[in-house]
Formats: structure tokens, sequence, C-alpha cells
């Protein structure tokens, strides 16, 4: 058997029992996670191929807002991964695979960035100056790119907690899971982080409204 | 004190008007982020927005706005991650987790094992009941369990800690 998601699961040929894989690697349903989990428990690599489909784009967002780097945060989804499929039975409720999927990376990449550079990880660094007057309004990528940018110098708590919950769709209990804290405490880092998001912003933000105007 | 929106008969009191403070704050201006019981206790407010604190919102509503600017601009992922993360995976053995694949113990392997298993419950039994080793134990153990804090103490990120260290 070869690994493949160049083709679509129910495209490959002398695969007995697929039909409840394919189901499954179909159905967005937190419950599909439990069917794909159980089989690729006893070593089905059809059935974990299905997981790699269904969450790899959201453990590598999640990688990839704690360190900024794509390789980076793709050897960290790859090593999340790697885990799952050695030992699926970490999982004791499927229903709970995301949170530890989201948990695992986090914890790698955090690992990655002190191992790269132990003692100024989360600096906050100035922004470059966001206004384009010279060269008139402020152009759409341009706005994406400051605001990626203030977001990406965040302190990695209020980073996590702001993408698991505003990006990702996370209810502030999942995202308290994920980051072994309280919902208290991931209310307040989402607090802290929008207002130092403001902050950052400032001396742009008159220019960031006018774009985002334009938009409506 | 309550405070009336006409024609809509939501009242909004000072707990529930700080409430709405911290949640646009924290969560933004879509009631959707909200958490769930917050957005049921705020339900009404959909039949009357006005009543939301104008600059708060407006703000949360602003930064939402930036911040969805970004999500759609967030880092894509790289050409074939996936296809060299399943090429990894074929080279990867499983943990063997199913007990029931292990040879049955039976001849002597049984009796050996019977027998480890026996004298490992007597020599427990004799520690914990006779010797105070249990409590020169207890006292290493709690020795252990601070190395542990200060070891965490070590390990914390300054940046961490200036986030609000362990909340």
């Amino acid at each position: 058997m070869t690994w493949s998601l160049a083709r679509p699961l129910w495209d490959m040929a002398g695969y007995a029992e697929t039909a409840g894989v394919q189901r499954a690697a179909g159905d967005t349903s937190p419950a599909a996670d439990a069917v794909l989990l159980a089989r690729a428990s006893e070593g089905d690599e059809q059935a974990f191929a299905g997981l790699v489909d269904r969450h790899y784009g959201f453990v590598f967002r999640v990688a990839a807002r704690v360190l900024s780097e794509a390789a980076d945060a793709e050897d960290v989804a790859q090593e999340a991964f790697v885990r799952l499929w050695r030992d699926p039975g970490a999982i004791d409720n499927p229903a709970a695979l995301k949170g530890w999927l989201a948990r695992v990376a986090r914890n790698l990449a955090i690992d990655r960035i002190r191992r790269a550079k132990p003692s100024t990880a989360d600096g906050l660094d100035e922004l470059p100056d966001g206004s384009t007057a010279p060269d008139g309004p402020m152009r759409h990528a341009q706005a994406a790119a400051l605001v990626t940018q203030a977001l990406a110098q965040l302190p990695e708590r209020q980073r996590t907690a702001l993408q698991l919950t505003y990006f990702e769709g996370f209810g502030n209990q999942q995202t308290a899971d994920v980051m072994q804290v309280s919902v208290e405490a991931v209310e307040s880092l989402l607090s802290r982080a929008r207002r130092t998001l403001r902050e950052m912003l400032s001396p742009a933000w008159g220019d960031l409204i006018e774009e985002l105007d334009q938009l409506k | 004190m309550t405070d009336p929106a006409p024609h809509s008969g939501v009242t909004l009191s000072a707990a529930d008007r700080q409430r709405l403070d911290e949640l646009l704050q924290s969560y933004g201006r879509n009631p959707l982020r909200w958490p769930d019981a917050d957005r049921q206790r705020f339900a009404g407010l959909v039949r009357a927005p006005q009543l939301l604190p104008a600059e708060a919102a407006a703000g949360a509503d602003a930064l939402d706005r930036l911040l969805d600017l970004a999500g759609a601009a967030a880092m894509p992922e790289p050409a074939g991650a996936r296809a060299r993360l399943l090429q990894r995976m074929a080279s990867e053995p499983q943990l063997a987790t199913d007990v029931t694949a292990l040879p049955p113990l039976g001849g002597l392997r049984g009796a050996l094992a019977v027998g480890m298993l026996a004298a490992s419950i007597a020599i427990g039994a004799f520690i914990g009941l006779d010797t105070g080793a249990g409590e020169t134990l207890a006292g290493s153990l709690t020795a252990s369990s601070g190395a542990d804090e200060v070891l965490d103490l070590v390990l914390a990120d300054p940046a961490e800690l200036d986030d609000g260290g362990v909340l």
C-alpha cells in the first residue's frame, strides 16, 4: 500500500474495506474522526490519510502562527501527525482529536522556538510605519501584511488564543484545554491580544480603517 | 439601574453593560464568536443593537475586519507538504498496542511471571509496613516536587512571565 493523496480516496483500487473510510473521510463531523481513528489504530493507512486530509491544514496553521516560517511549521505539523500515527491510542476521546493535535503542534512549535533562541522569543518589536501617505492610500495587501506582522509580534500565548478562538472557531473551553489554562485565562489572553494589536496598529489605524471602508 | 431600548423590550443592567464591554474586548463584535452562555444572555440585542456600547462596538468591529484581512492572507501550506508527510509515514512503525497479539504465557514462562509478581507485592508490603522506608520515600518525593517547581521557574520563558505568567 502506498500513501497518496494525489488521487481521491475512493479512487484507490485493490483496497478491500474502503466504504467506511471513504464515508468518514468525506464527512466533516467529529464522529467521523472516531471512525478514522479506530481504523488508523489498527494500522489502516488509508484511514490515517483521511485524518491527514481532514486536519493537516488546521495543524499547519496553528504551527505557523507560532513559528511564522512555513518550513518550520511544516516540520512541526509533520511531527504532530507522526506522533498520532505511532500511537493513536494516545487519544482517549476521539472527539478531542483536533484539540490534541493543536496541543501537540503548539508544544512542538514552542520547543522549536526555545531551541532556536532561548530568551528573545515574543519580543515586541516596533512595527514599520504602515502609513503610505507618499504613495496614496494603503493597499489591501499592505493592510493585510501589516496586520499579519502585528499578529506575529504578539506574545505566543495571546497569539495562540486568538488563532484558536478567532480563526479556527474553537470555543473558549476548547482553547483552554489546548493551552492548559483556565477559561478565564483564555478570555484575559484574548482581551490583551486585541488591546495589544490596537496599540501596535495605532500609527496606521486611520489608513487601515480607510482601506476597510473601501472594501465595503 | 437598567436602560430599556425603545420598542425592543430589552433592558441592560450595569453588570450587563460591563459584561458586554468585556465580550467586545475579548471576542469582538460578532456574537457568534461569544461564549454560548453570553450569546444566550444577550440574544435580545439582535433586536436592539443600539444598546451595545457604541465606541467599543465600533472599535471591536474594525479590529474584527482587520483580523479577517489577515486571516485571508494567512501563510499557505508549502506545496507537497501533505505528500511528504504521507511518504514519511510509510517508514514509521506504529506502537504495538494490541495486547492480544502477544503470545500467551504458559509453562515455565508463566510460572516465572507469577513468581515475579508475587515477589513485587511482597517487597512493596515490606517497605510500606515495616521499615519506615516509606517515610524516607515520602520525604524524597516532597523534595523532588520542590525541585520541579524550581525547574519550572528556570525553564519559564521570561516573555511568558511578562505575558501574565501562570494564570
